[in-house]
């Protein structure tokens, strides 16, 4: 075929400019390491990275929140932990003072011990955060939720509210706990009844619960609102006592009480025999006097903080000598059914806690799985295949190489140059 | 004698013949280079002689034209390929530019999608630790920088529309330029061609040069007319040259005043936009509307970020305790009445369903049976009544005064987004993480804190908020008037509650099921999106009259609603996609098309280059062909002049004789 000169120069000038533009092209993708340099490369490639990358971003900032839970978790458990410690203490005072021989002076030293118990509890339940936010605030994180009023109560402002947070897409924990399930609604005797004695009960005995025999009865019981009364009489016989125990709505005394009042159980008493009536199992530790008294109702609740309170003025209730009077020993025997259950509650907490922080856990390990697939997938779409790249680079700048010199070879290719006229 | 002159005449011939080759070939040689030329050889007959005894000589040559080595066919391949060729070579420059706006190296670093990553990891560090001020300050300055990525993206992307506007006035200008001039030359040709002239070949060759630079800006159709002279149509059919007569395009601003530049046929006025195709304005016109495609996806992104972050905002409280404020101001969509509308009315629109708007921009006419509304870049046509209100794609267009049968309106729903998209909120305080209730157990004392002497063992918990009109039948519905203060929720039997006001008034009551529970909701207050309620449930269980719950706003330490908003990342938002997920389809879709252009470039360049080719082999210069044209003249020039000197030898030689 007939090739025009410019035509001849002009096609091997544009082969060269191809080449060129590829070599600027690889020399690019060697430079950054990047193959994906515009979407235009690669469209899927392209949309598929950032998608990826999106979901990269998810996993770092859900893998953020697991870790801020985490700490946030572990904040309160440790407070948790050094609250059971205070427990403990507590109990050990109770128990002490349980002990029936103890000077005034010794009471009085332990009513010290016990009420600065209750000023480090009040501290603990108070804990912050390293950036001053209240842990068991609820939502009204800025403000101190517990204060210890001058009568000695301690009152909760705080709420019930506990933040989650999520740590895998569409999942979320809870990492905090309300002050008020923790410290506040602690039910009070055993957890299910509770027992106290009347005030001008002149006996020995202390009325403790025993045990459970119908815990559907004790709800029923709960829901109507009905209390008991056990009323000691003396008996037929020298020394013999006989008990009644009476149930109405209300406390026993009131007029309610008065209007709905029956007799539930009656029977002579057997010293260290347990009464049983309505559900419960009650048990005299002692011997009552004719004419002693004791109220039992379903548990109400009661805060950790009144259960100290309620020890401090147990220990306060003038002795009968070296011998702590029995109703200063029926109300620390209520003292140390309270701190049972607020163990209870403690541990209750410790263990939402736990299972929450086992739970981020084991989802952080499947985050972290899952982010290196994503940086493997990622780098699978966008990096260069260097050594294909360098071959590539080499193949084209040798057959640039190529093209120059053909081109400098035939540019003296004219029959001008070699006729002489 | 008559043998010897005759001698020497055929021998002058020769020389003149070879003279006249010499001159084409120098021709030739001196235009190797020169656009548009073409390859010129001289056409060179016998001089028939005059009859003798022995039979006729000639009487030498003589050169009876000097032609053009032009192949119609091949020229007007060429045309055609070059139209297409320029249209497609604009296309890859400008898609490849266009999708160079979203980067995609190191997962998209710099581009909006890695900016929204960073908006939601930020969110989530405010949902981490809600009373954190530099958390709070953070995430604010995320939003500032996702703000200026859209509105950067946006302006680019208004830019390069405007480049593009100007380029098609351009590229009309030389449309019209070019058809005049070639007009003129046809007059030129004309004149010079009649019976048995043909116009000089140097006048054809810048005639058919300038049709090819035609061809550069403009699909064309040449035909040859009448006496030498080419008629030139637009690849639709209107008449650019005829004859001695050139017909110009125009550029206007377009029917709706939008500042859209349309092209119309400046003899009648019609609209010739969407017929044109090839050349300059052909590639400008079609990557126009992948621009503009561009823009109102990236709206689309901006007004479903703004709205959805909007509406989540209002539904939480700020460290103040009040109702979010908007985080993003965004404008709205564009109404544009067209130029030649008839009636008064106007049209409003805005995007009240963000999930199910889908960007795009839309013709509406009003037809005899209502509105229709056209999808300009899919051509899908929607009939949506009379108003006064009408929904269309998650729009809601509001119609006000009298629009007369064939006005029409320009709707741009999202064009004027990105570069909108400002950050409203400037108090870091301002963020509404907290949600806006809690629920405690008990009664609130007068003291302010709540007591909890609850009995049964129901349990109140707060959901999320929700739209009214998907609550389970039977939700007791506290009216907005009570929201922000503190309620109460009270058994009044093992089946039946009352919610109380904090004065203790019954707002509302209900019925509860021990074995299903029962669901509450307070209305918000605006600014929420109408309709909008927070929920609660009693849990299934055994109530006991007198139990309670106290519903009391959110504290500063809550991070309900800002666990909501972080979550928005994994809403779909956008056209039944999340935000990442439609910025992603974006740049695969501008990917692609620059892909698509990449490849019609590549093929339609090849195209070009065997049409050049061809019309190469055909009418370009080769220059050892002149060389050896020059030997091979030279040669017939020293041998005429040796036959005249033969003559004249014979001559002299005769008169010594005599």
């Amino acid at each position: 075929m007939r090739i025009s000169t410019n035509e001849f120069l002009l096609g091997s000038l544009n082969d060269m400019l191809g080449l060129q533009s590829n070599i600027n092209t690889l020399n690019q993708e060697i430079a950054t390491g990047q193959s994906l340099v515009d979407p235009t490369t690669d469209p899927a490639g392209a949309g598929l990275a950032l998608n990826v990358a999106g979901q990269l971003g998810q996993l770092t900032y859900d893998s953020s929140n697991a870790q801020s839970g985490t700490l946030s978790i572990q904040n309160g458990l440790g407070v948790l932990q050094q609250v059971t410690t205070l427990i403990n203490q507590i109990r050990q005072t109770a128990e002490q003072a349980a002990n029936g021989t103890m000077t005034a002076q010794t009471r009085s030293s332990l009513v010290t011990t016990v009420q600065g118990a209750l000023q480090e509890l009040v501290q603990l339940a108070n804990s912050q955060t390293a950036d001053g936010s209240y842990l068991f605030a609820g939502s009204k994180a800025n403000s101190q939720p517990f204060q210890l009023l001058s009568n000695g109560q301690v009152q909760y402002s705080g709420d019930g509210a506990s933040n989650q947070i999520e740590i895998a897409p569409s999942l979320k924990v809870p990492v905090t706990i309300s002050g008020q399930s923790i410290f506040m609604n602690i039910p009070d005797g055993n957890g299910s009844f509770s027992v106290a004695a009347s005030g001008s009960n002149t006996g020995e005995a202390v009325a403790v619960p025993a045990g459970v025999t119908s815990a559907s009865q004790i709800a029923a019981e709960s829901q109507a609102g009905t209390q008991f009364e056990i009323a000691f009489s003396a008996g037929s016989g020298l020394g013999s006592l006989t008990y009644t125990v009476t149930s109405g709505t209300g406390s026993p005394g009131s007029a309610g009480f008065a209007a709905s009042e029956g007799v539930v159980a009656s029977g002579s008493y057997a010293t260290g025999s347990d009464i049983l009536f309505g559900g419960m199992d009650v048990r005299l530790q002692g011997t009552p006097a004719a004419g002693d008294a004791f109220t039992v109702q379903a548990s109400q609740n009661t805060s950790l903080f009144a259960t100290l309170q309620s020890l401090v003025s147990a220990l306060q209730l003038p002795g009968q000598g070296s011998v702590t009077s029995p109703l200063a020993q029926q109300q620390i025997q209520n003292v140390l059914g309270g701190l049972d259950q607020a163990q209870t509650s403690i541990l209750l907490a410790q263990a939402t806690l736990g299972a929450n922080l086992s739970e981020i856990q084991s989802v952080q390990g499947q985050d972290s799985t899952q982010s290196s697939n994503a940086q493997v997938q990622l780098s699978q779409l966008q990096s260069a295949n260097l050594p294909q790249v360098t071959a590539n680079y080499s193949e084209s700048v040798t057959a640039l190489q190529a093209a120059e010199t053909a081109f400098g070879r035939i540019q003296n290719l004219t029959l001008f140059s070699v006729i002489h006229a | 004698m008559t043998g010897l002159s005759q001698l020497v005449n055929i021998g002058l011939s020769g020389l003149s013949a070879a003279q006249e080759g010499m001159q084409t070939v120098s021709n030739n040689t001196a235009n190797v280079n020169t656009p548009g030329y073409n390859v010129e050889s001289i056409n060179q007959v016998e001089l028939p002689g005059t009859g003798g005894p022995s039979g006729s000589v000639g009487a030498g040559t003589d050169v009876t034209s000097i032609q053009r080595a032009f192949d119609q066919f091949v020229y007007q391949e060429m045309i055609g390929a070059t139209a297409t060729n320029q249209a497609a070579q604009i296309m890859q420059t400008n898609t490849s530019n266009l999708a160079s706006i979203f980067p995609v190296a190191s997962g998209g670093a710099g581009g909006l999608g890695a900016a929204l990553t960073n908006f939601f990891a930020a969110a989530n560090q405010v949902a981490q630790n809600p009373t954190s001020a530099p958390n709070r300050a953070a995430f604010l300055s995320n939003a500032q920088s996702l703000a200026s990525l859209f509105q950067s993206t946006g302006s680019e992307l208004a830019t390069n529309l405007t480049t593009d506007n100007s380029q098609i006035a351009g590229a009309v200008q030389q449309v019209n330029a070019l058809t005049q001039q070639i007009a003129a030359l046809n007059t030129q040709v004309t004149a010079q061609t009649g019976a048995g002239t043909t116009a000089s070949n140097s006048l054809l060759d810048q005639r058919d040069a300038l049709v090819q630079q035609l061809a550069q800006q403009i699909g064309i159709v040449s035909i040859a007319g009448t006496n030498g002279a080419v008629d030139l149509y637009t690849s639709s059919g209107a008449a650019l040259v005829n004859g001695a007569s050139s017909f110009s395009l125009a550029v206007t601003s377009g029917g709706y005043g939008d500042g859209t530049s349309e092209v119309t046929y400046a003899p009648t006025g019609q609209d010739l936009t969407n017929s044109l195709s090839g050349g300059t304005l052909g590639g400008l016109l079609a990557f126009r509307s992948q621009l503009v495609s561009a823009q109102d996806n990236v709206g689309g992104l901006a007004v479903a970020l703004a709205s959805a972050v909007n509406a989540q905002q209002s539904l939480g409280l700020d460290l103040n305790g009040n109702l979010g404020q908007p985080m993003f101001s965004v404008a709205g969509p564009t109404v544009y009445p067209a130029a030649a509308n008839t009636g008064s009315g106007t049209l409003s629109a805005a995007i009240t369903d963000p999930s199910s708007f889908v960007p795009g921009d839309f013709i509406l006419t009003k037809t005899a049976s209502g509105f229709s509304a056209t999808n300009i870049a899919t051509g899908q046509v929607t009939t949506l009544g009379n108003g006064p209100t009408l929904s269309l794609d998650g729009m809601t267009l509001t119609v006000s005064g009298t629009v007369q049968t064939g006005d029409s309106f320009k709707l741009e729903p999202t064009v004027a987004a990105p570069q909108s998209l400002t950050v409203a909120l400037t108090d870091p305080s301002g963020i509404a993480a907290a949600s806006p209730y809690v629920v405690t157990a008990g009664v609130l004392t007068s003291g302010g804190t709540i007591s909890d002497r609850n009995v049964g063992n129901v349990q109140a918990t707060a959901g999320g908020p929700a739209a009214s009109g998907g609550l389970p039948a039977g939700t007791v519905i506290v009216p907005a008037s009570n929201f922000d203060h503190n309620l109460t929720v009270a058994f009044t039997s093992a089946t039946s509650f009352n919610v109380l006001s904090s004065s203790g008034s019954v707002i509302a009551s209900g019925s509860f099921s021990a074995s299903s529970g029962a669901e509450i909701a307070i209305a918000y207050p605006a600014p929420a999106p109408a309709g909008e309620v927070a929920t609660f449930t009693l849990s299934p269980g055994t109530a006991v009259t007198g139990d309670s719950f106290v519903l009391s706003p959110g504290g500063v330490g809550s991070n309900g609603n800002m666990t909501a908003l972080a979550g928005l990342a994994t809403q779909t938002l956008l056209a039944g996609q999340t935000l990442g997920s439609a910025y992603a389809t974006l740049v695969t879709t501008l990917g692609s098309r620059g892909q698509e252009a990449q490849v019609a470039a590549q093929a339609s360049q090849a195209v070009v280059n065997r049409a050049q080719t061809t019309q190469q082999s055909i009418s370009g210069v080769n220059l050892d062909e002149e060389a050896a044209n020059l030997v091979s003249y030279q040669q017939a020039y020293q041998a005429a002049a040796q036959v005249i000197a033969a003559a004249q030898t014979m001559f002299s030689s005769l008169l010594q004789a005599v």
